[in-house]
């Protein structure tokens, strides 16, 4: 990996070591809400340029649905939760109890029940780093929409690239054993939240 | 497209500018960006330049890329130029700018895709040209196709509906 000026404002292990706290709790509060155990199965730090962007997820032009919602306080970013939408069917499916394959679309009903998801997850994710880093973080609602990846990340990244060439992702991927549940978890710091955050963590530690 | 056809696809904040070639220059999940073609059907010259943002910003720091509406659009006329395409020849079609992300109290932020089309209407107007035809804004992602041995533009949504641009 490879770093510009403005990436080396913060430091990585830091950040891989809270966004590894935080993803982990978020996994945590997803698996209360679906009562079932998930197991983190890959967590990374990625810097990841426009050209390969797509690639977080899948083929550009694969259906996705992702569960969206932006965080701001002492540090700023997004949140994006994605899953294929069978995937997401059956998490709805696991949620709201039903059997699974009962889930067929994303009606009202369901939409809430993957913003629910969204809240879940964005809150333990953001409440953890918050606690470990003494930050201040505010999750705003979250935005569930069925789509096309390319279309979902450029729509992410275009947010991201009005600061830098190149963004900073948390990649993580879960699974349910047994299960065909395997989705990923994105946060996309802004570029000025990886130093507050690399410094109040250092605060806290030393 | 046929099977001697190459597929260029072009990625996000990049263009891509063919002569006289079977080919199809491709942007595939189009959300907030916008895909402007344009082919100049004498020279058989065609180009895609598939831009994220408004604009790169002003004065010393002022970014020139295809990543910027301001500065792609006429990046993309010069490099046709070069290869032979005259700008008032060219056919001028572009797609993209939704808004695929909404969240109450913070669509002033995720408002990419409508400022896209804002600038891209200034841009064009700045090069003396106008758009033949656009199929823009919305909240649903899109495909496009530019066929360079015809300049035909064939846009697909999110549902799979394919049309002529």
């Amino acid at each position: 990996m490879t770093y510009n000026k403005a990436s080396s404002l913060f430091d990585l292990s830091r950040w891989s070591r809270l966004a590894q706290i935080g993803s982990i709790n978020a996994i945590t509060g997803l698996s209360e809400m679906v009562d079932q155990e998930i197991k983190v199965t890959a967590l990374s730090l990625e810097e990841v340029s426009m050209r390969n962007a797509s690639a977080l997820i899948g083929e550009p032009d694969d259906m996705m649905v992702g569960i969206y919602l932006l965080f701001s306080g002492s540090a700023s970013g997004q949140i994006m939760l994605a899953f294929q939408p069978q995937t997401a069917f059956e998490l709805v499916d696991m949620a709201m109890g039903t059997p699974p394959g009962t889930t067929r679309e994303l009606g009202e009903m369901e939409q809430s029940v993957l913003a629910e998801a969204g809240n879940v997850v964005g809150s333990f994710f953001l409440n953890a780093v918050a606690d470990h880093a003494s930050l201040r973080l505010l999750p705003s609602p979250p935005a569930v929409v069925m789509d096309m990846v390319g279309s979902l990340i450029s729509a992410v990244m275009a947010e991201a690239l009005q600061e830098s060439e190149t963004v900073f992702v948390i990649r993580l991927s879960f699974s349910l054993p047994g299960r065909q549940i395997e989705g990923r978890f994105l946060v996309l710091p802004t570029l000025d939240s990886h130093t507050d955050a690399s410094e109040n963590e250092e605060n806290q530690t030393t | 497209m046929t099977a001697n056809e190459e597929s260029i696809v072009v990625g996000l904040g990049e263009m891509q500018v063919r002569k006289g070639q079977s080919a199809v220059l491709s942007c595939i999940g189009l959300g907030s960006c916008i895909a402007l073609c344009a082919y100049d059907p004498v020279a058989k010259v065609g180009g895609v330049a598939h831009m994220v943002l408004p604009t790169g910003g002003t004065g010393d720091k002022k970014q020139v890329s295809p990543k910027y509406v301001d500065t792609g659009v006429p990046l993309l006329f010069q490099e046709m130029s070069k290869q032979g395409a005259v700008k008032s020849r060219l056919v001028i079609k572009a797609t993209g700018g939704a808004q695929m992300l909404s969240i109450p109290g913070a669509n002033g932020r995720l408002n990419v895709g409508e400022r896209n089309i804002a600038e891209l209407e200034l841009a064009l107007a700045k090069e003396g040209v106008s758009a033949a035809a656009t199929d823009v804004g919305g909240t649903r992602g899109r495909s496009v196709k530019l066929f360079l041995d015809t300049g035909r533009v064939m846009v697909r949504t999110v549902e799979g509906v394919t049309s002529e641009l």
